[in-house]
C-alpha cells in the first residue's frame, strides 16, 4: 500500500512537472483580417493593410512566446473570393474578421467552428443580445460579433444654409418624410448654387444597396422577411421603389448612378455636386473627416446625420450591420483551440473594441466596452436614433444573401434607364430570387 | 496486349521524354483541372466539401431553363466574338499589308505600337478607357462636342458610353479589339514574310495589278496563319472578363454580361463551384464546336 501512495505521488510530481511543457508545445495561428482598420485615425504609425493587426498578433506573441500568429490582409474583393477558394482547397486560416453578411455564408455550410462551446459563458454575456441572436444559425454561434456599423443620411447642411434652406433639413428630430426630403431636394436643386443632384448614390454594384434600400424601408417594405424570404412582392417594395426611381427619373439623384464608384459619390458630395449621401458614423468622421484634412473638400461642408425619409405613418429605422471573427473548422486539436481561442479573445477583448471602435467610429459589440466615443455628438445622436427607430432588417444572417444582394443592381439599373418599370424589376427579382433560394 | 502497348512506348521513349517536359505541366494545369471541372459540374459544391452532394444534370437544367442571367451571358459573349474577331482580322490584315513593304525600321516601330497593349497591365489599360468614355470628363465626349457630334447624336448631351445598355457593349469591345490586334499583326507579317516573292513577279508579268495578286496571291497563302489567328483569336475573345470585371461589371442591366464573368461572380465569389463549372463546360462546349467548325470550313479551303 506504501508502494502504491509513492508510486502516486511520484506520478503526481511527474505529471505536475510535465503539464507546464506541454502546455509550452508550439503552435501556429493563422488569421485573416478585413481592411476596416487599415488606416487607424488615433494610430496613424499604421498605414498599410494589416499592419495594425500584425501588431496586435506581435503584442499577444510576446506575451506567448510559443505562439506563432500569422497575419494576412485581404481588401474587400479578395474577401469574397480568396476566402470561399481556400475554405474549398481545404486551407482556411484559423480566424477570419469579416462582416457578418460573408461569415453568416460559412455558418450556414456549417464550415465555422460553433463558439457556445469555445467561449467562456461570460464573454458571452457581455456580448450584446442582439448581435448573439444575430450570430447564432441553427443553434451555433457562428462567429463572435467585435462591432457593427450603422447607415443612415449624411447632409451637407452648410449647402442648405447657404441656400437660405436651412430650415429645411431636420436638425431637430433628425425625421423627414418622403415629402419633406423631396420638398427639400428640389429646393437645393433649384437654389442655382450648384448642386447638380441633390442624393448622391450608386447602383452600379451591390455596394450601394443600403443607399438605395433604406427608401424601400422607409415606405414600410422589405428586401428580407424575417423568415428570410424575399419582400419584393410587398406592395410598400413597390411604393419605396417608384419614390427612388420618381427621384432619378427628376435628376434629384446623379444621373452617372448605374456606373458611378464609391469614390464618384464622395467625390459629388466633397465638390458640392450633391448635398446627401448615404452614410454613417464611419462615412461622417473617416471619410469626410480624412477628406476635410486633405483638402479633398471644395466646398462649405457641416454633414449632419439624419435617418432616410419614409412614407407617412412608416417609421426609418437605421441600417446596422455587424463585423465579427469567425474560426474555421479545421480539425485541429483541444490544445491548439485552446489557443486559438485566447487570441480570439485577445482579439475581441474590451479593450480592443474600444480601440477599433475609436479608430473606424463604429459601436461596441461588447457591453463592457460601453460609449467609446462618447464625446462625439454624432456618436451619442446615432446611438440615441438606433435606441428610437430601431434597425432595419438587412437579411445578412439568411441563406443566400450574397446571391440575392447581387443579383440586385442590375434591375435597378434597368429601371432608371427606363427598361423595366419599378413592378418590372421587383417582379423579375422575385422569380430570380426563388430561383437562388430554391437552389 | 499490355505488353504490345509497353513495347510501343518503350519504342518511342525518346519521343515521349522530349514532349513530357511540355506534356507534365499540361496534365496537370490544365487536363487535371479539366476533368475536375466536368466531374465538379454534376455537384452541389460550396464551400463545405463534405457537403458536396451529386445533382446529375440539375446545374446544366438550371442553367439552360432556369438561370435568368446566363442566357444573355452567352447572347453578349457571341456579340463580343461577332464583333470583335472578324473587325481585328480585317484591321490586322490591312494593316499588315500595308506596312509590309516598309524598311525593317518602320516596320518595327509599327509592330511595337500595335504589339503595346498586350504586354501592358489590363488594368492600367481598363483604367485609361474608363476616363476616356467618363460621361463627364471622358475625352471621348470631349472629341464628340469638338466635332460636333454630339449634338447630332444626342441632342447636345454627353453620352454615357458605359451607363446605357445600347452602347456599353460596343464600347467594350472596341477596347477587347485595341487589345486583340498585336499578336494576330505579328503573324501575318510573318505569314506575309513566307509568300516566294517571284509569285508576285510572275503575276506581275502576266498583268496582274495589285489588287488581283492580294485576292489570288496573298489571301490564299496566308489562309493558314489566317485558320490559326481566327481559332485563338475566337478563343480568347469567348473568354472576355477583365473588361468586364473592372469596367462595367456586366452592367448596366446585364447589357455586358459575359459567361466567364458569370463563371466569376457565381462560381468563385458566390462560392457555387459546381455551377459554375458547369458554366465552364457550356463555355467548352461552345468553344470547341466553334472550333471545329473554323477547323472545317477553312481547312477545306486550304486543301
Amino acid at each position: 500500500m506504501k508502494h502504491l501512495q509513492l508510486l502516486f505521488v511520484v506520478a503526481a510530481t511527474l505529471l505536475l512537472l510535465l503539464a507546464p511543457a506541454q502546455a509550452q508545445e508550439p503552435v501556429t495561428i493563422t488569421y485573416w483580417t478585413d481592411p476596416a482598420l487599415a488606416q487607424p485615425i488615433s494610430l496613424p504609425q499604421f498605414t498599410e493593410l494589416a499592419e495594425f493587426e500584425t501588431w496586435q498578433a506581435q503584442q499577444f506573441m510576446e506575451m506567448h512566446p510559443h505562439v506563432t500568429i500569422e497575419v494576412r490582409g485581404l481588401d474587400w474583393p479578395d474577401l469574397a473570393t480568396v476566402v470561399p477558394t481556400a475554405l474549398a482547397a481545404g486551407d482556411p486560416p484559423d480566424i477570419l474578421k469579416d462582416y457578418l453578411g460573408r461569415t453568416s455564408g460559412y455558418g450556414v455550410e456549417g464550415v465555422t467552428v460553433d463558439l457556445f462551446g469555445h467561449l467562456p459563458q461570460e464573454d458571452i454575456d457581455d456580448l450584446l443580445p442582439g448581435l448573439v441572436q444575430l450570430y447564432t444559425i441553427d443553434g451555433a454561434l457562428h462567429a463572435m460579433p467585435t462591432y457593427f456599423w450603422n447607415h443612415a443620411m449624411i447632409v451637407n447642411k452648410a449647402l442648405f444654409d447657404q441656400a437660405g434652406l436651412g430650415d429645411m433639413v431636420p436638425v431637430d428630430d433628425r425625421d423627414w418624410t418622403f415629402d419633406d426630403f423631396y420638398a427639400a431636394a428640389t429646393a437645393i436643386k433649384a437654389a442655382d448654387i450648384g448642386v447638380e443632384f441633390p442624393y448622391t448614390l450608386q447602383v452600379a454594384s451591390e455596394q450601394g444597396d443600403y443607399d438605395f434600400h433604406a427608401f424601400i424601408w422607409g415606405a414600410g417594405g422589405e428586401i428580407w422577411n424575417p423568415d428570410c424570404t424575399t419582400g419584393f412582392d410587398d406592395p410598400k417594395t413597390l411604393a419605396g421603389l417608384e419614390f427612388v426611381n420618381q427621384l432619378y427619373q427628376e435628376g434629384l439623384i446623379n444621373s452617372d448612378a448605374t456606373t458611378a464608384a464609391y469614390a464618384d459619390q464622395t467625390n459629388n458630395l466633397f465638390t458640392g455636386k450633391s448635398a446627401i449621401m448615404g452614410g454613417g458614423m464611419g462615412v461622417l468622421n473617416n471619410t469626410i473627416g480624412n477628406a476635410i484634412k486633405n483638402g479633398e473638400v471644395t466646398v462649405d461642408m457641416d454633414p449632419v446625420i439624419v435617418t432616410y425619409p419614409h412614407a407617412e405613418g412608416e417609421v426609418s429605422g437605421l441600417g446596422v450591420g455587424p463585423s465579427g471573427f469567425a474560426v474555421f473548422d479545421k480539425g485541429r486539436s483541444d490544445y491548439e483551440m485552446e489557443w486559438v481561442v485566447k487570441f480570439l479573445l485577445f482579439l475581441n477583448s474590451s479593450e480592443s473594441q474600444v480601440t477599433y471602435t475609436q479608430n473606424n467610429s463604429q459601436f461596441p459589440a461588447r457591453a463592457s466596452a460601453g460609449v467609446p466615443l462618447e464625446e462625439d455628438a454624432n456618436y451619442a445622436l446615432t446611438l440615441s436614433l438606433i435606441q428610437e427607430r430601431g434597425t432595419e432588417n438587412l437579411g445578412l444572417a439568411c441563406p443566400g444573401f450574397y446571391e440575392v444582394r447581387i443579383s440586385q443592381p442590375p434591375h435597378w439599373q434597368a429601371m432608371f434607364l427606363g427598361q423595366e418599370t419599378p413592378q418590372q424589376a421587383l417582379e423579375a427579382l422575385n422569380a430570380e430570387s426563388e430561383f437562388i433560394l430554391d437552389m | 496486349m499490355l505488353q504490345q502497348f509497353a513495347a510501343r512506348v518503350w519504342k518511342g521513349r525518346w519521343a515521349y521524354l522530349f514532349i513530357a517536359p511540355a506534356m507534365i505541366p499540361f496534365a496537370i494545369f490544365t487536363a487535371y483541372p479539366l476533368v475536375q471541372g466536368l466531374l465538379l459540374s454534376f455537384y452541389k459544391a460550396g464551400v463545405n466539401r463534405d457537403k458536396w452532394t451529386y445533382i446529375g444534370l440539375k446545374n446544366y437544367n438550371n442553367l439552360l431553363t432556369r438561370d435568368p442571367v446566363f442566357p444573355t451571358a452567352i447572347k453578349n459573349t457571341f456579340l463580343f466574338v461577332l464583333g470583335v474577331v472578324p473587325a481585328a482580322m480585317v484591321i490586322c490584315l490591312f494593316v499588315a499589308v500595308l506596312i509590309y513593304p516598309l524598311s525593317q525600321r518602320k516596320q518595327t516601330f509599327f509592330r511595337a505600337a500595335f504589339y503595346m497593349p498586350v504586354v501592358s497591365a489590363g488594368v492600367v489599360l481598363a483604367m485609361v478607357w474608363v476616363y476616356i468614355y467618363s460621361q463627364e470628363y471622358g475625352l471621348l465626349n470631349y472629341l464628340f462636342e469638338t466635332l460636333g457630334l454630339l449634338d447630332l447624336l444626342n441632342n447636345g448631351e454627353k453620352i454615357g458610353w458605359l451607363a446605357q445598355t445600347n452602347t456599353a457593349l460596343l464600347s467594350l469591345a472596341i477596347v477587347v479589339l485595341s487589345w486583340s490586334l498585336g499578336q494576330p499583326l505579328i503573324l501575318f507579317l510573318a505569314g506575309l514574310g513566307a509568300i516566294p516573292e517571284p509569285l508576285y513577279d510572275a503575276a506581275k508579268i502576266d498583268g496582274a495589278n495589285s489588287w488581283q495578286a492580294f485576292w489570288k496571291i496573298t489571301l490564299p497563302l496566308l489562309r493558314p496563319t489566317m485558320l490559326f489567328v481566327l481559332v485563338v483569336l475566337t478563343i480568347a475573345v469567348f473568354q472576355v472578363f477583365v473588361v468586364v470585371q473592372l469596367m462595367t461589371l456586366g452592367g448596366p442591366a446585364n447589357a455586358t454580361q459575359t459567361i466567364v464573368y458569370r463563371i466569376w461572380v457565381t462560381g468563385i465569389v458566390g462560392a457555387k463551384f459546381g455551377y459554375g463549372s458547369a458554366m465552364a463546360v457550356i463555355l467548352l462546349a461552345i468553344v470547341s464546336v466553334v472550333a471545329i467548325v473554323q477547323f472545317k470550313l477553312l481547312d477545306r479551303q486550304l486543301t
